[in-house]
C-alpha cells in the first residue's frame, strides 16, 4: 500500500489505464448509454477497484472536480476496505483513517456535495467496523479535525479544548456532517449481525458523552434559528429546521442502538434521556419527521420514556398547538394521530388506561381515542385515521381479554364496566365508519381505494368478533337495534353495515342468541329486501351472506325459512349474487329438507321462472336442483319421490335436447357441450342430493328385503332415463373430457349408498360405460379411478351377477394394458390399470383365475415394468400392488391365498429384481418409501427370499462395474443379512434399506455416468416375451 | 399453560395485529362453544394476477400437542383439486413436513402465504393426487379450466 499517506500524493496512472482514462470511464458510466456498454464499464471499473492499485485510484478520483467521480472514489475506498483491509498493518491503518478524514474535511468545506459527504461518512464507519480499526472517539476526532482543517490523530485529541468549546466553532455544514457520521455509527454497528466483540460497543459507547453535547448543541442552535425573535428568516430558518431534523434522526438512531446494546447501562441511557425534553420541543416547530420519529420510539421502545417525559409529551399533545391539529383534520392530522395513538398504547400496555377510569389523563386519552373515529370522510378516500385507530381498539380489546382471563366471572373489578362501555361505544362509532359511502362516491374509487376500504372493514370485523366474547348480548342487542332502525328508515347502506356486523357475530353466537335474533327476522327483513326496488347491490350481497352465516339459526327455527328461500330465489336473478345465493339455497334445503317438503310446489314454480334468467348457468342450476332434490329425498313414499324426480329430469332433459340439437347443427358444438355439461352436472347434483343423509340411521340388523322399486319396479324407468342421458351425451361428445368426467361423477353418486335409490344403478351400467372407453377416451385415468371406487364400494357383494361384471371389467382393463404395451406409453393410464388390478386382488382375487395364463403373464410383467420404469406414479402404484400380493400370499386365513401364492411363485424373482434395481440407488428418496414395503413383505412370505435378493444384486450393473471388490461384496452381504434380520420391524427394515440405498447412490456418483442401465426386461407378447407363458393356475 | 398453548396464543395476537390481505385465520369453537386453540379455521385467497385470483379456499389447520416442535397439519375443506393436495385435502408442502422444511420459527402467516404460493406454483416432483397431477402435466388447458371453475365456486367475499 503506498497511497494512503496523510498527505495526498498525485497519482498519474492505474496500470494499465492512465488516471484521466479512469476518470473518463467513471464519467461515461454516469452518462446515458446502451445498457450493455454501461455493464461493461462497470465490470472494468470493478476490476480496477479490486486491483492492487485500488487505494491509489480511490485517492486520485477523490481529487477530481466532478462529484460523480469523487463519489466513485469514496466508493472505491469502501470496496477496498471490505476486500483488502486485513492486509494493512497498524501504521497503514492509521494513515488510511487520516486520509479519509482529510478528504471529508476538504469536501465539506469545498464541494459541499451531500452525496460525496454521505459516502465518505459511511466509508469512515465501514473503517470503524473493520477489525483493523481501533478508532474510538469518532465524534471528537471529526470535530477537532474540522476545527484544525486537517485530520487530528486520536492520540492528540487531548491537546484540544473540550468538545463543548469547539462546537460553536463549526460551520453549519460541518455540524451537519458530524451529525451524519454519528448517526451512521449507531446504525451500522447495530446492523452488524455477527456476534460482535463487546469491544465494538464499548468503542461506540465512548462517544456518548460527545454525542450528548453534540445533540444538545445542534438542537439548541437549530431551534434558535427557528425562534420567532430571530430576525433573519428564510435561509437560516431552513438551516435551523435541517439541523433539528438531522439531530432528531441521529437521536432516534442512538435510542434504537441503545435499546439493542446499552439497555442495561443506566448511565448511558441517562445521557440519551437528557436530550429527550429538548428533542420533544421540536414537535411544535414542525420539524420534518419529528412526529413519526417519536411515534417510532413510543411504539418500538416505550420504556425509553420515563413518566416525566410522558407528561411532557402529553402536555405537547394537549397544548393549543396539538388540539388545533386534531381539530383541523388536515394533512398533518394522521401523522399526529399516530403519535397520540402510540401514546395511548403506552398507557394501555401499562394497564393504567382501563384500570384508572377516574384518572383525568386517562379520561382525556380515551376521549381522544373516540374522537379519532369521528372524522368526516371515508376510509379509502380521505380518512386515514380510522384505520390506525382500529389498531388501537384491536389492542384494547385483546389486552382486556388477557386481563379478564385473570379474574373469575363474578369477581371482576369495577373498572370492567367502564371498559366495556368504552368498547361498545367504539364499536358503534366504527359501525358508522364501515358504512359504504353513496354510489356517487364509490363509483369514482380506484382499486387501491376499494382495497383500503375492504381491509378496513375486515379489520373491524375481526375486532367485532374479538369484542363479542366480552360484550356478548349487549353487542348483539346494539347491532340488532341499529339494523332495525336502518330497516325502519329504509336506510339501506346503514342496514348493510348492520348486517355486516351481525354476520361477524354469527359464528360466535349461541343458542341463547336465537330469541334476540328472532326480533330481527320477525321484521320481515328478507321480504323487504326481496321486494325493495332501490336496494343497493352491496346490501343484497350482505343479506345473501347473512343467510349463509346464520344457517344454524334457520335450522333451529325453520318457520323463518320460506321467506329466506324466496329471497334467495330473487337474488338468483342478479349476476353478482347468483352463485352465492344458489349455494346457500342448496345448503339450507339440504339441511332442513324435512321441514320443507310443503314448499316443493312453489319451489318448482320458482325454478321454472329462474330458468328464464340469464344467470341460469350450469353452476347455479345444478345447485338449485341439488337443493330441491334434497327436499324430494325427504319425501316418505317412493311413488312421491318418483313423480318429483320425473319432473326434475324433464328440466334436465331440456338441456340435453338442446345440446343434441346444437351438435346436429354442427356449427355450435361448443355451445352444445355447455348444455350437455349442464345436464350432466345437474344429474350429478341430483344424485348427490338423493344420497341418504349422513345422520340417517342405518339399520344393520334389518331383515327387510331391500326394495326393488328402482331396479325392477316402476322406478326402473327413472334409472333408465339417467342411463340413457349418460349414454347418449357421452356418445355425442365422446372426445370432450369434461363430459366423460361428469358422466363418471354421476355413476359415483350411487356407489356409497347402502339402500337402493334412483341413482343407485346396477353394476352393469358402470361396467358397460367403462367398457365403451378406449385408449382414446379423454380423462381415461379418471374413468379408471371410477372403476376402482366401484370395485371398492362393492367389495362385500359376492353375488354371481357382480362377479360376472367384475370379470368383464377386468377383461377390459387387461385389454387396455395390452394395447398400451409399456407403462411409459401412458404412465397415467398405466397407474389407473394397475390400481384396478390391485382392487381386484384385494376384493375378488379369484376372478383372475378365469383369465388366460398368457394374458395374466403379460399383465404381471407389465406391473414389473412399472416398478422398473422411470415414471414415478406407475412405480409407486405397481409397488403397492405387489405389496398387497405378497401380503395376501402370506395371509393364512384368506380364502384367496392360493391365488396370490401362484402369482408369487411365478414372479417373485422378477419383481425382486425390479425392486432391488430401484434400491440400488436408482429410485428417488420419496418413492423409496413405496419400494421398501413390498420387499419386506416378500421376505416375510417367501422362503427363497435370500436367494432372490442375492441373485438380483448380482445382476445390478452398479456392482458389475466393480468386480471382486471386497468392500462392495461386504456391503451387499451386510444388506442381505440386515434386510432379512430386520424384516419384522417396519422401522429397522426401512432404516436398513435406506442406508444401503444411500451407499449405492454415493457409489453411482463416484463411478460417474454410464450409458443408461438396462436390466433384463419383460414386455407384452408380440414384442419379445422373455418368460415363457406357462399356465399359472 | 403449555408451550403449545402459549405459542398459539401469541400467534393469534400476532395474526390479529398484522395479517396479509384477504386471508383469515382463527381458532374454531368446539361443540361446547369453547374456543379450541389447537384447531384453526383459515382461508387462503388466490394470488392476484394468477388463475387463482378471486378465489378463497378454506383450510383446517390442526396443531399437534408437540407444536411448535412438530408442524401443524393443513387440510383443505372440502379437499382441493391441486397436484400437491392429497385426496383427503391434506396439503403436501415441504415447510409442513417435519423431516423436511419445518422449523419451529415458522409462523401461521408464513404457512398460509406458503400455501397461497403453492396454489399457482404446484410442485410436480411431489404429486399428492393423481387427478390434478395428471391434468396439470398433460392437459394444461383443461387444468386451467378446472381451476377457473374452482375459483367461481369458491369466490372471495
Amino acid at each position: 500500500m503506498a497511497a494512503t499517506s496523510a498527505h495526498i500524493p498525485t497519482v498519474t496512472a492505474v496500470a494499465p489505464l492512465s488516471m484521466p482514462d479512469v476518470e473518463l470511464l467513471v464519467k461515461s458510466m454516469y452518462e446515458p448509454g446502451p445498457p450493455k456498454k454501461i455493464t461493461e464499464i462497470e465490470a472494468t471499473l470493478r476490476v480496477l477497484q479490486r486491483s492492487e492499485h485500488g487505494w491509489e485510484m480511490a485517492n486520485a478520483l477523490l481529487s477530481s472536480n466532478d462529484d460523480n467521480v469523487r463519489f466513485f472514489g469514496a466508493l472505491t475506498f469502501t470496496v477496498k476496505l471490505n476486500a483488502d483491509s486485513d492486509k494493512l498493518d497498524e501504521d497503514e491503518s492509521e494513515q488510511l483513517l487520516a486520509t479519509l478524514i482529510n478528504w471529508l474535511v476538504r469536501i465539506v468545506s469545498n464541494s459541499k456535495s451531500a452525496l460525496v459527504t454521505k459516502k465518505l461518512c459511511s466509508t469512515l464507519i465501514t473503517y470503524f467496523c473493520k477489525p483493523l480499526s481501533s478508532w474510538t472517539k469518532c465524534i471528537q476526532t471529526l470535530i477537532c479535525s474540522f476545527c484544525s482543517g486537517i485530520s487530528v490523530p486520536e492520540k492528540s485529541l487531548g491537546d484540544y479544548p473540550p468538545t463543548w468549546d469547539l462546537l460553536p466553532l463549526l460551520t453549519d455544514d460541518q455540524l451537519l456532517c458530524v451529525l451524519l457520521l454519528s448517526m451512521d455509527l449507531a446504525e451500522e454497528v447495530k446492523k452488524m449481525n455477527r456476534p460482535v466483540d463487546r469491544k465494538y460497543h464499548d468503542r461506540v459507547a465512548s462517544n456518548l458523552q460527545d454525542l450528548e453535547l453534540l445533540l444538545h448543541f445542534a438542537l439548541a442552535k437549530g431551534q434558535q434559528y427557528q425562534a420567532p425573535q430571530n430576525q433573519s428568516p428564510g435561509l437560516s430558518h431552513q438551516v435551523g429546521e435541517k439541523l433539528c431534523s438531522e439531530a432528531l434522526k441521529c437521536f432516534a438512531s442512538w435510542v434504537f442502538y441503545a435499546q439493542q446494546e446499552l439497555k442495561d447501562s443506566v448511565e448511558d441511557l441517562a445521557r440519551l434521556r437528557s436530550i429527550l425534553e429538548l428533542a420533544l420541543s421540536c414537535l411544535q416547530l414542525h420539524v420534518d419527521n419529528a412526529m413519526d420519529l417519536f411515534s417510532d420510539i413510543l411504539e418500538e421502545y416505550p420504556k425509553f420514556f420515563e413518566p416525566a417525559h410522558l407528561e411532557v409529551l402529553w402536555s405537547e399533545i394537549t397544548s393549543p398547538w396539538g388540539i388545533e391539529i386534531l381539530k383541523s383534520f388536515d394533512a398533518e392530522t394522521p401523522t399526529f394521530a399516530r403519535l397520540v395513538i402510540a401514546f395511548a398504547q403506552v398507557l394501555l400496555n401499562s394497564g393504567r388506561l382501563y384500570k384508572e377510569p377516574e384518572d383525568a389523563q386517562c379520561q382525556q386519552v380515551m376521549g381522544v381515542m373516540h374522537e379519532l373515529l369521528k372524522y368526516p370522510g371515508h376510509v379509502g378516500e380521505n380518512d386515514e385515521i380510522a384505520p390506525i385507530a382500529v389498531d388501537f381498539w384491536t389492542n384494547w380489546v385483546s389486552t382486556l381479554e388477557d386481563e379478564y382471563f385473570e379474574y373469575e366471572e363474578d369477581k371482576k373489578p369495577p373498572w370492567t364496566e367502564t371498559a366495556k362501555s368504552n368498547t361498545l361505544l367504539a364499536i358503534s362509532e366504527l359501525w358508522n365508519k364501515i358504512r359504504f359511502p353513496p354510489p356517487e362516491i364509490t363509483n369514482g374509487w380506484d382499486s387501491e381505494a376499494k382495497k383500503t376500504f375492504k381491509v378496513f372493514r375486515a379489520d373491524v370485523r375481526d375486532l367485532i368478533q374479538a369484542a363479542y366474547e366480552q360484550l356478548l348480548d349487549d353487542m348483539l342487542d346494539r347491532f340488532i337495534l341499529l339494523t332495525l332502525g336502518a330497516l325502519g328508515r329504509g336506510q339501506w347502506l346503514e342496514l348493510e353495515a348492520g348486517l355486516f356486523c351481525l354476520n361477524a357475530l354469527a359464528e360466535g353466537s349461541e343458542l341463547e342468541a336465537d330469541e334476540r335474533l328472532k326480533s330481527l327476522f320477525n321484521f320481515s327483513l328478507f321480504n323487504q329486501i326481496s321486494e325493495g326496488s332501490s336496494i343497493p347491490a352491496a346490501t343484497r350481497r350482505t343479506a345473501v351472506d347473512m343467510v349463509g352465516f346464520f344457517t344454524g339459526f334457520f335450522l333451529r327455527n325453520v318457520e323463518f325459512l320460506p321467506p329466506v328461500l324466496t329471497f334467495l330465489f330473487s337474488a338468483l336473478a342478479q349476476p353478482s349474487l347468483a352463485n352465492s345465493a344458489a349455494k346457500s339455497f342448496a345448503s339450507l334445503c339440504s339441511q332442513c329438507r324435512k321441514s320443507l317438503t310443503g314448499e316443493l310446489d312453489s319451489f318448482f314454480q320458482m325454478y321454472q321462472q329462474f330458468l328464464q334468467y340469464p344467470t341460469a348457468d350450469a353452476l347455479t342450476k345444478s345447485k338449485v336442483l341439488e337443493g330441491i332434490t334434497s327436499i324430494v329425498e325427504a319425501l316418505t313414499s317412493e311413488e312421491q319421490k318418483h313423480n318429483r324426480i320425473q319432473q326434475l329430469l324433464n328440466f334436465v332433459a331440456q338441456d340435453a335436447d338442446k345440446s343434441i340439437l346444437l351438435a346436429k347443427d354442427g356449427h355450435a358444438a361448443e355451445e352444445g357441450v355447455v348444455s350437455a355439461l349442464a345436464a350432466l352436472q345437474c344429474l350429478t347434483s341430483m344424485g348427490k342430493a338423493l344420497q341418504a343423509p349422513d345422520e340417517a340411521v342405518i339399520d344393520l340388523e334389518t331383515e327387510k328385503i331391500p326394495s326393488t322399486y328402482w331396479t325392477e319396479g316402476p322406478g326402473a324407468a327413472i334409472q333408465k332415463q339417467v342411463v340413457t342421458l349418460i349414454e347418449y351425451l357421452t356418445k355425442v361428445y365422446e372426445t370432450d373430457s369434461d363430459i366423460i368426467e361428469e358422466a363418471c361423477s354421476i355413476l359415483r353418486t350411487g356407489y356409497k349408498e347402502t339402500i337402493p335409490g334412483p341413482f343407485v344403478l346396477p353394476p352393469k351400467e358402470t361396467v358397460d360405460f367403462i367398457s365403451r372407453c378406449t385408449l382414446n377416451t379423454p380423462r381415461l385415468p379418471f374413468v379408471l379411478e371410477t372403476a376402482c371406487i366401484f370395485l371398492t364400494s362393492h367389495k362385500s357383494d359376492k353375488s354371481s351377477a357382480f362377479f360376472e361384471q367384475a370379470q368383464h371389467l377386468l377383461h377390459h382393463v387387461l385389454k387396455l394394458m395390452q394395447q398400451l404395451g409399456h407403462p411409459s406409453v401412458d404412465p397415467d393410464v398405466s397407474v389407473g390399470c394397475i390400481e384396478v388390478v390391485q382392487r381386484i386382488i384385494n376384493t375378488n382375487a379369484g376372478i383372475l383365475k378365469n383369465e388366460s395364463p398368457g394374458v395374466l403373464q403379460s399383465m404381471f410383467n407389465f406391473s414389473v415394468e412399472c416398478v422398473k420404469c422411470a415414471d414415478v406414479l406407475p412405480k409407486r402404484a405397481a409397488s403397492q400392488l405387489w405389496n398387497d400380493i405378497f401380503a395376501l400370499s402370506s395371509d393364512t386365513r384368506h380364502p384367496e391365498r392360493a391365488t396370490a401364492q401362484d402369482i408369487v411363485n411365478h414372479f417373485a424373482p422378477s419383481i425382486t429384481l425390479a425392486l432391488i434395481f430401484n434400491i440400488c440407488g436408482e429410485v428417488d428418496a420419496s418413492s423409496l418409501d413405496y419400494i421398501t414395503p413390498p420387499l419386506r413383505k416378500m421376505i416375510q412370505s417367501e422362503r427363497n427370499s435370500r436367494a432372490y435378493i442375492t441373485a438380483a444384486l448380482q445382476e445390478q450393473r452398479l456392482f458389475m462395474r466393480i468386480t471382486a471388490d471386497p468392500s462392495t461384496e461386504s456391503l451387499k452381504r451386510t444388506f442381505v443379512e440386515g434386510a432379512i434380520r430386520n424384516a419384522r420391524s417396519v422401522a429397522s427394515f426401512k432404516e436398513t434399506v435406506k442406508e444401503f440405498w444411500s451407499r449405492c447412490k454415493a457409489m453411482a456418483v463416484q463411478q460417474g455416468p454410464e450409458t443408461m442401465q438396462t436390466i433384463p426386461g419383460n414386455s407384452w407378447p408380440g414384442s419379445e416375451p422373455s418368460m415363457a407363458a406357462t399356465p399359472m393356475f | 399453560m403449555s408451550l403449545c398453548q402459549n405459542r398459539l396464543q401469541e400467534e393469534r395476537k400476532q395474526w390479529r395485529r398484522d395479517h396479509p390481505f384477504g386471508f383469515f385465520a382463527k381458532p374454531m369453537r368446539n361443540p361446547q362453544g369453547v374456543l379450541d386453540l389447537k384447531k384453526w379455521d383459515c382461508g387462503v385467497p388466490g394470488k392476484d394476477k394468477t388463475l387463482w385470483e378471486g378465489g378463497l379456499f378454506k383450510l383446517e389447520v390442526t396443531f399437534p400437542d408437540e407444536y411448535p416442535t412438530k408442524p401443524p397439519k393443513c387440510k383443505f375443506v372440502p379437499p382441493l383439486f391441486h397436484p400437491n393436495v392429497y385426496p383427503s385435502g391434506t396439503v403436501c408442502l415441504s415447510i409442513l413436513n417435519e423431516e423436511e422444511g419445518w422449523k419451529p420459527a415458522i409462523t401461521i402467516k408464513e404457512i398460509l402465504l406458503g400455501i397461497q404460493s403453492l396454489l399457482d406454483e404446484p410442485n410436480p416432483e411431489s404429486p399428492a393426487q393423481a387427478d390434478a397431477f395428471n391434468l396439470f402435466k398433460k392437459d394444461r388447458a383443461a387444468y386451467d379450466k378446472k381451476i377457473r371453475n374452482l375459483v367461481k365456486e369458491n369466490p372471495a367475499p
